[in-house]
């Protein structure tokens, strides 16, 4: 094998830290209204930057592909990871109040009271229409998807159909 | 194809290794104790998925070189590679069971609904119940006397973690006073 694997992690940890830095700028500058597309879109910048770096450098294109394989391998867990951070997870949110309690716990009536004042679901659902996701009549209330919904969406249906399990509770 | 390039391959399949061992043992749990965390399941199929996928690599790579000295280097990338990527799957496994986002959607693809409906199923009552009891089946918390307190501190840490890269990305914290 001839593949040096030491400057596949450089490379791929280089680039991670690039596209973090970017993540960072850009949201705390101004916040996109679709997250993902432009957090796919973020971290592709640093992946193509390198791409034309190696061309010039003459950098083996298996060399290039080791490099980038790791760097997406980090970037997507990061994609995966980072909408518990936006849309405040009900279970991490959860446990962040279950451990202020220390070591005498909470009852299920103080846990609920606080969730009662966290909003459920309307910040879903405007995610979801401000993502293109879902479409919502505002006169009826009534929601509908929409081709790109349905596009997202399937993936996720397909998986849990192949894993041999009903719809998830949410 | 040289050897360089199927290694690259065959780690870039690596989710569907996971995936696999994921389907099998997900079946077979349903079948003989429906009762199981499945999100356990999920992780348990990615710590499978590291010796299956050295045998793989073992295999189809590194049996057909002859090594100095142990491919030290190649196994410690594979590994990084599988993890990033399995860990990926492990989230969109989770989303299709947690997210509210999906779960929206998913409804949403057999016809529309009203955002009343999903405000009912979603009440507090029912997302509390659904995530207090998920919580203590995964070990996360437990109860004692009607109250609930932390059983195990990695997923706190994790969720500490995940409100403080909320506040550097912009996000106000969501964590109570004194977490």
């Amino acid at each position: 094998m001839e593949l040096d694997f030491r400057h596949a992690f450089t490379h791929a940890a280089v680039l991670f830290a690039a596209g973090l830095a970017l993540h960072v700028l850009v949201w705390r500058r101004r916040r996109p209204d679709r997250h993902l597309t432009a957090l796919l879109f973020v971290f592709a910048i640093p992946g193509a930057a390198f791409v034309g770096w190696s061309g010039a450098a003459g950098v083996s294109t298996t060399q290039v592909a080791a490099a980038l394989l790791l760097y997406a391998a980090l970037a997507v867990s990061y994609i995966q990871v980072y909408p518990a951070a936006q849309a405040s997870s009900p279970t991490l949110w959860m446990l962040l109040v279950i451990g202020a309690s220390g070591g005498k716990g909470i009852s299920e009536t103080g846990l609920r009271e606080q969730l009662a004042s966290a909003s459920m679901v309307r910040d879903r659902i405007d995610d979801l229409v401000r993502a293109g996701l879902a479409l919502e009549d505002a006169a009826s209330g009534r929601l509908e998807l929409t081709p790109a919904g349905r596009r997202f969406v399937s993936p996720f249906i397909l998986l849990r159909s192949a894993l041999g399990l009903a719809p998830g509770e949410g | 194809m040289d050897l360089d390039r199927k290694f690259l391959l065959l780690l870039s399949g690596s989710p569907l290794v996971a995936f696999a061992l994921h389907a099998g043992l997900s079946r077979a749990l349903r079948r003989f104790a429906p009762q199981s965390a499945y999100q356990g399941v999920a992780g348990l199929a990615v710590l499978l998925g590291y010796p299956a996928l050295l045998l793989l690599a073992w295999g189809f790579v590194f049996s057909r070189v002859r090594f100095e000295t142990p491919p030290i280097a190649a196994l410690v990338y594979g590994a990084f590679v599988y993890s990033g990527l399995a860990f990926a799957y492990v989230q969109v496994y989770n989303m299709s069971e947690t997210s509210r986002r999906i779960h929206i959607l998913t409804r949403l693809s057999k016809g529309p609904a009203s955002a009343a409906e999903f405000s009912e199923k979603y009440s507090p009552e029912r997302q509390l119940a659904i995530r207090l009891e998920r919580l203590v089946s995964l070990g996360q918390i437990r109860l004692e006397d009607g109250r609930y307190a932390l059983a195990s501190k990695p997923l706190w840490l994790i969720a500490r973690a995940m409100d403080g890269w909320a506040r550097v990305l912009g996000y106000p914290s969501r964590a109570p006073k004194g977490a």
